[in-house]
């Protein structure tokens, strides 16, 4: 029987981050690559909220952190979008093997 | 005028073409052609004033007092003082004005010659420089002063004979005057420190003073040292003034402006060596070795000039030879132990032989640059001033008519001299080569005087008019100057005053010509001008059949010999430096450093792959890492 503990909570939110990692380290498809990181963010924000449930309860300082966090993320995906439509223009996709040149001709 | 007023002459005279040559150079080629002449013409026209101002608030040429200018300190050392100091006796006087006054007309003249000429501003900066080295040449109470400004003519001088820099033949020739004047100046820079080390002073005046006393076996001077000080002196000496074995600069030398070769490289310039030798006659007095070691050279270079003079076909070369011929006549008088015989023929040779490269260059002005003797014939019918200047000047040169050759009786000094010193047969040598100089004279003359081949030859410039009124003053000027030193250079045997060759030597009285040698010379130098006139003018083409001969063709190989001797080894040293020690070694050397660096930044570079997913296994990897390590820390 899985309770509701700040110990469990913390497992849920280590889980997410190891799957956005694994997600980051393996996926070639930028997409994707922003995907993991979103995730591995909200693995974070998990963490956040139980805190705010289980220790800091009464001061919401965790539920202001994980909007600060998400106000974040949303600029990050706005930009990490534009920047991946730049990339699909100029490349015509969207892998990461595509800016690994950084301008220096192969 | 206070004494202090007096010698702040001194440096006028050498800042006033100096200020000519900087504006010149910084702001003369945005101005116009009349101003760049007002400009260099103030300058060397202030100069002589201010010379003439100092001559004139002496009491009298004669009784003349010295006068110094103290600029500072240069290089002091515990034994070696050399000031920056300005000194004004009477051979400088003579010098400066000779060189003030003829660089002034010269110039002027300058102003009419270059009016069609382009960078005349670079013409006209170098040449205030010119006059502003040569002054302190003149006026340097020291060695090492005497050096910046043998340095300074030096490079004015290559400065000027490259001026047509688009040409083939300028640059090599300025090269040459540059580079055998180095190999002189080498020389003469050992001379000075040895004369140092035998004296313990540069100053000239003290060194006259010790060298005086010296003479009189009242110094004791190491004279092994004194010797070798005046033989390494020679080679600066001789580079300046185209002696034997460094004579080959000058006759290329012609290839700069006409004017250009009337002041520097036959009135003042090349007559710097004989005025240090004359500064310098009480070491050549002592070092009777280096003194025969003139005598040679001299004697060699004059008979070397004379008859190349012979069978130039251009005009300035014709004139060039004549110079070496010249200034070897001078080196004799020195090494005979007459110096102001040497001086006075230095006078006289400034004049006529500036006067004959002026006319020259007024002939050579209206024919397009045609410098060739065969078809200038007929030039002259149209430009009496011109022609008279030609006249007056070769006749001066040929030396040959008492009272009216400037060269006349200096040259009669100079043979007497000789005979003394040196026998018979260096004086028949001397005699036979101021035949020749009649000769070429006279040759020159005949060519130019000759009937024009056809009327409608088409490689004379047919509009034959007179140069204009610049240029006819600064000839008439010349002409009277020629002339007047003529009548002033006279011996008092002969009813002349002997007044230039007192002036020079000062107490010492002008020896008495030789009644039967003044007969000699003039008789067969009447003849011997009658008969070149004649055939030469007759026949151009004469000298072309004398050419022939091998020797005289290629000018006596010095110019061979210089290159099998020097050119040739020095050019397998410099491949066999570039092949083994340019390229394998210094450039092999900064090769591989290169290629080293590229190599490691290659390495480098793995690490900044550009893949996102391995810079976050990096971060990953070094996050993990900074945890463990501080959980065994814990």
């Amino acid at each position: 029987m899985i309770t509701f503990t700040l110990t469990n909570t913390l497992y849920v939110s280590l889980i997410l981050v190891g799957i956005g990692l694994y997600g980051l380290l393996t996926r070639r498809n930028l997409m994707m690559v922003m995907l993991c990181v979103e995730i591995m963010l909200n693995g974070i924000n998990v963490s956040l909220v139980a805190f705010n449930y289980f220790v800091w309860n009464g001061t919401e300082a965790g539920q202001f952190l994980y909007m600060l966090s998400i106000g974040v993320a949303a600029v990050e995906a706005a930009v990490g979008l534009s920047l991946l439509i730049l990339i699909f223009k100029n490349y015509g996709k969207i892998t990461t093997q595509e800016i690994a040149r950084l301008g220096e001709k192969r | 005028m206070n004494i202090t007023a007096i010698q702040n002459l001194l440096p006028a005279a050498i800042l006033a073409p100096a200020a000519a040559a900087v504006l010149l150079a910084i702001v003369g080629g945005r101005l116009a052609y009349a101003w760049q002449c007002v400009i260099a013409v103030a300058g060397a026209a202030v100069s002589f004033a201010a010379i003439l101002g100092l001559a004139l608030t002496r009491d009298s040429l004669l009784g003349f007092s010295d006068v110094a200018w103290y600029g500072g300190d240069w290089l002091l050392t515990a034994d070696l003082q050399a000031a920056l100091v300005l000194y004004f006796d009477r051979l400088s006087l003579l010098m400066s004005l000779l060189v003030t006054g003829f660089g002034a007309l010269i110039v002027l003249y300058s102003a009419q010659y270059m009016d069609h000429e382009e960078d005349t501003a670079r013409y006209f900066a170098s040449i205030s420089l010119f006059l502003a080295a040569m002054m302190v040449l003149v006026l340097a109470e020291n060695l090492f002063v005497v050096f910046i400004g043998w340095e300074g003519v030096g490079l004015a001088s290559y400065l000027l004979i490259g001026h047509y820099w688009k040409t083939t033949f300028a640059p090599p020739a300025a090269m040459r005057a540059f580079f055998v004047n180095r190999v002189g100046d080498l020389f003469f820079i050992i001379g000075v420190f040895l004369l140092f080390q035998a004296t313990g002073t540069v100053s000239l005046p003290a060194l006259e003073m010790q060298g005086a006393l010296s003479a009189r076996g009242a110094s004791q001077y190491d004279v092994d040292l004194l010797g070798w000080a005046a033989l390494f002196l020679l080679g600066g000496i001789f580079g300046k003034s185209a002696q034997m074995p460094l004579h080959v600069w000058l006759p290329d030398a012609m290839a700069g402006p006409t004017p250009v070769s009337a002041l520097i490289h036959a009135a003042t310039m090349v007559t710097s060596g004989v005025y240090l030798m004359t500064r310098l006659d009480w070491l050549y007095t002592l070092a009777p070795a280096a003194r025969d070691v003139v005598f040679y050279a001299a004697l060699i270079t004059t008979l070397i000039g004379s008859t190349l003079a012979c069978v130039q076909h251009d005009i300035k070369k014709v004139l060039a030879y004549s110079t070496l011929a010249h200034l070897a006549l001078m080196f004799l008088a020195l090494s005979a132990g007459d110096a102001p015989a040497g001086m006075m023929h230095l006078f006289g040779h400034a004049a006529f032989k500036a006067l004959l490269f002026l006319a020259a260059g007024s002939v050579i002005y209206f024919q397009h640059h045609e410098q060739d003797l065969r078809k200038l014939r007929g030039v002259l019918k149209f430009m009496p001033v011109t022609r008279a200047a030609l006249w007056i000047g070769a006749i001066g040169a040929a030396g040959f008519v008492p009272y009216l050759s400037a060269s006349f009786f200096s040259k009669e000094l100079v043979m007497h001299a000789v005979h003394h010193g040196h026998g018979g047969f260096a004086y028949w040598l001397i005699f036979l080569a101021e035949l020749l100089g009649v000769v070429y004279m006279f040759r020159l003359l005949g060519c130019l005087e000759g009937e024009s081949i056809a009327s409608g030859d088409h490689s004379l410039h047919s509009v034959g008019r007179e140069s204009g009124w610049i240029i006819r003053g600064v000839l008439s000027v010349l002409m009277l100057v020629s002339v007047l030193f003529g009548w002033f250079s006279a011996s008092p045997a002969f009813g002349g005053s002997g007044f230039l060759y007192s002036m020079l030597a000062g107490v010492q009285a002008m020896p008495e010509a030789d009644l039967l040698s003044v007969v000699k010379n003039v008789a067969s130098g009447l003849i011997v001008a009658a008969l070149a006139f004649y055939f030469y003018r007759k026949d151009p083409e004469l000298a072309g059949k004398i050419n022939a001969l091998p020797p005289l063709r290629a000018n006596y190989y010095f110019n061979e010999a210089y290159e099998a001797a020097l050119l040739r080894p020095l050019g397998v040293m410099a491949r066999l430096a570039f092949s083994v020690m340019e390229g394998p070694f210094f450039s092999g050397a900064l090769r591989q450093t290169g290629a080293g660096f590229q190599k490691l930044s290659r390495g480098l570079r793995v690490l900044q792959d550009g893949y996102i997913n391995q810079y976050a296994l990096i971060v990953v990897l070094a996050v993990l890492g900074i945890l463990g390590a501080l959980w065994f820390r814990l």
